[in-house]
């Protein structure tokens, strides 16, 4: 049994950008929340269906970026088409940013080791290490 | 073997040494720092490594040292974030959960295979139509001279529009339970 809150995207998140594009004066029902909930549920329904309809005609099994902007210009939502290519790009090259810094924090942290290792001789560092606060390698240990 | 027996004589004379240049800074620092006395090696041995050596008491280099440590992850974590908003601003944060998006697409066609850009191009494209939308029934709203923007405004722009006919059957009009009935009767009237 699937929960029908669990079916919808989180009223939360709706709200929350309900509230951004419309005036800080104006006010939203708790019925208009739950309604504008259910009808994104059903836009995102909507597109997917037909382009998912669109790769089982061409006999593709994925659908990818470009089915999703045929869609949406098939469905009447052309400026949505446009603007969502370009966050697109953005992101992709977010992605790639956090790539590289997570790769380069990891060798960063792989190099502090091996010099903690070679410089520290682990007979004195012993019971100084029983006193003292945990550093990270014994706090890992 | 020789050198390596006189290592330690030479470390303790550091220490020595360290514990003579330590009592001027002691007599400002908390009585903590007396019972940490052999810490400041590992200040100094790392700050030989690459981190900032500072010649301070040693439970407060390695307690700052710690938190230094401990605050590189969060400001890096903030860094990332504050990068993030340089290079896309808004583009690339996503305001729904990708996981529910997930699963809203499989529930619709089990047997689709989707990128991960397509989760992300419809959660764009999900939020722009709920801006929009929720635009039109804000100044339907203003129309009917209401501040707040009602389930009626959003079934009333639902019906108006082309673009959301498919919402139709999710958000009709209400309609009087008379009205309802008597236009139930006349359809089975007209089909007898």
């Amino acid at each position: 049994m699937v929960d029908e809150q669990e079916r919808l995207l989180p009223i939360a998140n709706v709200g929350r950008i309900m509230k951004q594009i419309l005036p800080p004066s104006a006010k939203v029902s708790k019925e208009a929340k739950q309604t504008m909930q259910e009808c994104a549920t059903e836009f995102i329904s909507f597109v997917t269906g037909e382009a998912s309809d669109k790769c089982r005609k061409e006999n593709r099994k994925t659908v990818n970026g470009d089915d999703i902007c045929w869609a949406l210009g098939a469905l009447g939502f052309d400026n949505y088409a446009e603007a969502i290519v370009r966050f697109l790009h953005k992101y992709r090259e977010a992605e790639r940013d956090k790539a590289t810094q997570n790769k380069a924090s990891c060798s960063r942290s792989s190099r502090d080791k091996d010099e903690q290792d070679s410089s520290e001789d682990k007979s004195d560092q012993q019971p100084h290490q029983q006193t003292d606060a945990p550093t990270p390698i014994t706090a890992r240990v | 073997m020789a050198s390596s027996s006189k290592k330690p004589k030479e470390e303790n004379k550091k220490k020595e040494k360290s514990k003579t240049e330590k009592p001027e800074k002691k007599a400002s620092t908390p009585q903590k720092s007396n019972k940490s006395k052999p810490k400041p090696d590992k200040s100094k041995k790392k700050s030989s490594n690459g981190t900032p050596g500072i010649p301070d008491p040693s439970s407060s280099t390695e307690s700052n040292e710690n938190k230094t440590q401990k605050n590189v992850k969060p400001n890096n974590k903030r860094k990332r974030k504050e990068k993030e908003e340089e290079n896309g601003g808004e583009a690339t944060v996503c305001r729904f959960p990708m996981n529910r998006i997930k699963r809203i697409i499989k529930s619709e066609d089990s047997s689709v295979a989707i990128s991960q850009d397509v989760v992300f191009l419809v959660n764009k494209a999900t939020e722009m139509f709920l801006e929009k939308f929720s635009e039109d029934g804000y100044k339907c709203s203003v129309k009917d001279r209401k501040k707040s923007l009602s389930y009626k405004h959003l079934a009333t722009v639902a019906h108006e529009r082309k673009r959301y006919d498919f919402l139709s059957d999710y958000v009709p009009q209400k309609i009087k339970a008379e009205d309802a009935l008597k236009e139930m009767n006349s359809t089975e009237t007209g089909e007898g």
